[in-house]
């Protein structure tokens, strides 16, 4: 009857928070409408009907939509367009999500100057979600609200986010809320797919794109409450690859710092990575410890 | 290949055994027939297949499908079609079509006069709102997982075993399951053919992807005006309006003075609900009235609508679908909107005049052509918990006064059995005072006790302790809301007990037998009656025994006429006349069956009811006495 225990334990009254972060970076987009027909703009409809059936599965069923955007840099660049309360109120919600979206593609008009390989700030996004949860769940004093975060992942594994990634991670499976991911395109998200795992989500690879949105219904829908009870498709596997800490790069074998469990391609690394002051005190313990 | 990984996707089984007979099963299904899904308008499925595996299929039908082995089919390259029906919904409509000119007459077009199928005839109509309100959270998701699987026409082949494999191999699960099913198919969403297969009504199928694609022109969330009235109403008002006018109407019931009559539909609803009933010159609450009273207001509305629901066909002459079509509509209107009456049919015209009575709407007068729905009515299909949510997110905190205190709750229970009420209303003071024993009344707010007298008042009333919990908790004031459990337990309990106090009596019908003359004639005729199983009580000293009602034909008339020859042998026929034995019907009263059979303490009973036992006495024409009162509680 406590509070933690509430935290976890769904009842069937419970509202679901739905936070759905949406990658937008235009370049992967445009090459995947190339490759497989499914553009941004169609993806969006199917989102769109998503929500709204998301909404009308209960009337006070909320969602927010955060655009995870690119930037060539480590600055946030993540645009939050809407938190919204609606019931039945589709058409206030996929409005503003569609204008805030434009808005978005709007401001970008530089888009040719990225690199090839910009990736988008999921980090960034996922770090506003849980933020955003934390203050809706602060404002509901009974634990009515049961969030959950949804992601549609285009663009691949960036290794420059990955320690605020996995530190993102592990807050939501502190909270208790689960991370789904839908890789819509490109090789499996290392990172997500943890994601999905620790969080006790769902990581689904779309095996068919123009199908997205009969994989969203039959996935993604279920709340916290029917998942109990339901048979959900997904992936067993998951990768446990890490990144290393100070190369930014993934890493098959490397070498792990025993006290604060940071890894890296090399011995330097990770006193790189625990600092320069630190590093003649404790050079004796590190690489005792990573060797 | 595509088809590869789309069948891999679909399967969902998690042991081999049930994937085994779904697939026999569906080679069973396969009809050789499977034609390429040719969309209606704008839908689209992903092919599934070449073509040239239809010929495949063919063959496989005429094949026994159990002799089939499954693992090992001949010629890897052939493809074992998977005629699930689940196509690939590809294109959408552009969403965001929602204010579109509607035609209701359309959508209510094939009306039948069977309630099941006006049922269904409305949730196509608003399917969100009836999807939420009536179905168990699995039967939603069975519906949203379908909704998209195929062209509107195109019947979804899937048989019920297909459909379990979705859910988890456990008892609670399989149990949520067949809870699902079974709703799904009363309300007809989905119903089971002759072959097993599961069919999704089209007619819902088709309106719910209207309703969350924003397609068809269906106008089953009303019409907003054009521009916005200048002197519109404003929240605030339309909740006082709608308080005033909801209030009026328990006013009445309750029957505070000074109340104006209420319209002809509230007196038709009341009386027919059973809420009132004829008294000697007005109309007096019946024990249902006061359970009615006890209620929150949401489930308050949604009794009376659908009591007045029961009255329109038959007093008032309306259509039953168009009345329905407009209740749902009001739910999904938005609060403090101005709504064109233009559009609406004649009865529903009517129907919001009446509407306006409950306080459901606002016009301004009465042929207007706007109307407001008041938060009763935004809130029908919400459930209860939307006053909790607007409380939580504070956007609809602009409520203030006396319906804020109805809608916020303010009531405070101590564990000492204190109960303060924040509030001025009059109607919620006597609602308290039916089961409270008010002390004192301050400026915004009364201080009451809960007595044992005051609960017993109560559930003499018909009022049970369950009505009484649940109004105390979902009236508690946020304060209390923080608390786990929400009323004091103790409380909780005691109200319980007291209840269940008064249900410790049992009555057990029968015949006192009393004013024996001699202890002699006491024991012979008690001795019969114990010899065949009558006797009830008895008490010797008293010389009083008491018999089944059954029983006391037997013994009497073997006791007059000596029908029983060991009885009479003993007696002689003028020994027999001298007797006079009083016998009284009567109650005999005890906790339990055993306790009835082993000894009556009828000086122990509860005292009223021995009382009314006494009094209750009445000649008998055949000198017998008996009691009127057939069963207590």
């Amino acid at each position: 009857m406590n509070a933690l225990k509430d935290a976890a334990t769904v009842n069937e009254d419970d509202a679901n928070l739905l936070v759905l972060i949406i990658d937008t970076n235009p370049l992967i987009w445009t090459r995947l409408a190339k490759s497989t027909g499914l553009s941004l703009k169609e993806a969006l409809q199917h989102l769109m009907v998503f929500i709204n059936a998301h909404l009308a599965l209960k009337h006070d069923n909320e969602v927010a939509v955060i655009a995870s955007h690119v930037d060539v840099r480590l600055s946030e660049d993540t645009d939050q367009t809407i938190n919204s309360n609606m019931y039945q109120r589709f058409k206030v919600v996929n409005d503003q999500v569609i204008n805030n979206m434009k808005e978005l593609f709007e401001d970008l008009s530089k888009l040719n100057s990225y690199p090839e390989k910009a990736s988008s700030m999921i980090a960034g996004a996922l770090s506003m979600s849980l933020c955003y949860i934390n203050r809706i769940m602060r404002a509901d004093e009974i634990g009515h609200i049961k969030p959950r975060i949804f992601i549609t992942s285009v663009s691949p594994d960036s290794p420059y986010q990955y320690i605020s990634i996995m530190n993102c991670i592990f807050s939501a499976q502190k909270l208790g809320i689960p991370i789904d991911v839908c890789k819509v395109h490109g090789e499996d998200a290392v990172f997500l797919q943890q994601a999905a795992h620790i969080t006790g989500g769902r990581y689904l690879k779309l095996p068919i794109p123009q199908g997205f949105l009969q994989f969203l219904m039959i996935t993604f829908l279920p709340d916290r409450f029917t998942r109990n009870y339901q048979c959900l498709p997904g992936e067993e596997k998951v990768d446990f690859g890490a990144a290393c800490f100070c190369h930014k790069r993934i890493i098959d074998i490397g070498y792990v710092c025993s006290v604060c469990l940071s890894t890296s391609v090399n011995e330097g690394g990770l006193r790189v990575v625990n600092g320069i002051k630190k590093l003649d005190k404790s050079k004796g313990r590190e690489s005792g410890g990573s060797t | 290949m595509p088809e590869n990984t789309m069948i891999e996707f679909l399967e969902i089984e998690n042991d081999e055994n049930s994937s085994k007979q779904r697939i026999a099963s569906l080679i069973n299904k396969c009809d050789g027939n499977f034609t390429m899904n040719i969309n209606k308008s704008e839908l689209k499925t992903f092919p599934l297949k070449p073509p040239e595996n239809s010929s495949d299929n063919k063959e496989l039908v005429k094949k026994v499908a159990k002799d089939i082995n499954i693992e090992n089919v001949e010629g890897t390259e052939r493809i074992i079609e998977m005629n699930l029906g689940l196509g690939v919904f590809e294109q959408i409509k552009e969403p965001l079509k929602y204010d579109i000119i509607m035609d209701p007459k359309g959508s209510t077009s094939n009306t039948s006069t069977k309630p099941k199928i006006i049922m269904v005839d409305n949730e196509t109509k608003n399917g969100a709102a009836i999807n939420e309100l009536l179905l168990p959270p699995l039967a939603r998701q069975f519906v949203m997982s379908l909704l998209f699987t195929q062209p509107i026409n195109n019947p979804v082949n899937l048989t019920k075993s297909d459909l379990r494999l979705w859910v988890k191999n456990e008892e609670a699960a399989l149990a949520k399951f067949d809870e699902a099913l079974e709703k799904l198919s009363k309300l007809s969403i989905m119903t089971i053919d002759q072959s097993g297969y599961i069919q999704m009504n089209c007619e819902f199928r088709e309106r719910f992807r209207d309703c969350l694609t924003g397609g068809g022109d269906h106008q089953s969330f009303g019409v907003p005006c054009k521009k916005p009235a200048s002197d519109r109403p404003d929240i605030a008002f339309l909740d006082r309006h709608a308080m005033k006018q909801w209030e009026e109407i328990l006013h009445f019931m309750v029957g505070t003075e000074s109340m104006s009559q209420p319209s002809a539909a509230v007196l038709k609803v009341v009386t027919r609900a059973k809420l009132m009933k004829e008294g000697k010159d007005r109309l007096m609450i019946t024990n249902k009235g006061f359970q009615f009273l006890l209620q929150d207001v949401n489930t308050q509305v949604w009794a009376f609508l659908i009591q007045y629901l029961d009255i329109a066909d038959e007093l008032l002459q309306m259509n039953v679908v168009e009345v329905l079509n407009f209740f749902f509509m009001l739910g999904s209107l938005e609060l403090g909107m101005d709504y064109s009456v233009k559009g609406l049919t004649d009865t529903q015209k009517q129907l919001l005049d009446d509407l306006a009575n409950f306080g459901l709407a606002y016009r301004r007068k009465k042929g207007s052509s706007r109307y407001y729905p008041t938060r009763l009515a935004t809130t029908l299909t919400s459930g209860n918990s939307a006053v909790v949510s607007s409380a939580v997110t504070s956007s609809a905190s602009t409520t203030t006064g006396e319906d804020g205190a109805t809608e916020q709750g303010f009531i405070i229970v101590e564990t000492n059995y204190k109960l303060y009420a924040y509030t001025e209303s009059k109607l919620q003071i006597s609602v308290l005072r039916l089961f409270c024993e008010l002390q004192t009344r301050f400026a915004n707010m009364v201080y009451a006790l809960i007595t044992r007298d005051s609960v017993r008042k109560a559930l003499k009333h018909g009022i049970t302790a369950n009505q009484i919990i649940s109004y105390l908790s979902s009236h508690a004031h946020p304060q209390m809301k923080k608390r786990i459990p929400l009323l004091p337990p103790t409380v909780v309990d005691q109200i319980r007990l007291w209840e269940i106090e008064r249900n410790r009596l049992e009555a057990t019908e029968g015949y006192l037998y009393k004013e024996f003359r001699n202890q002699g004639d006491y024991e012979m005729v008690l001795k019969y009656a114990t010899n065949h199983g009558f006797v009830i009580w008895s008490n010797e000293r008293k010389r009083m025994f008491s018999v089944t009602e059954e029983g006391h034909e037997h013994v009497r008339t073997s006791l007059i006429n000596g029908y029983d020859e060991n009885f009479t042998k003993n007696i002689k026929k003028s020994e027999l006349k001298t007797f006079s034995i009083e016998t009284s019907r009567n109650l005999l009263v005890s906790d339990n069956k055993e306790l009835v059979k082993k000894s009556c303490n009828i000086e122990n009973v509860e005292e009223p009811v021995i009382k009314r036992i006494r009094t209750n006495k009445r000649a008998d024409p055949k000198g017998s006495t008996f009691n009127n009162s057939t069963k207590q509680n």
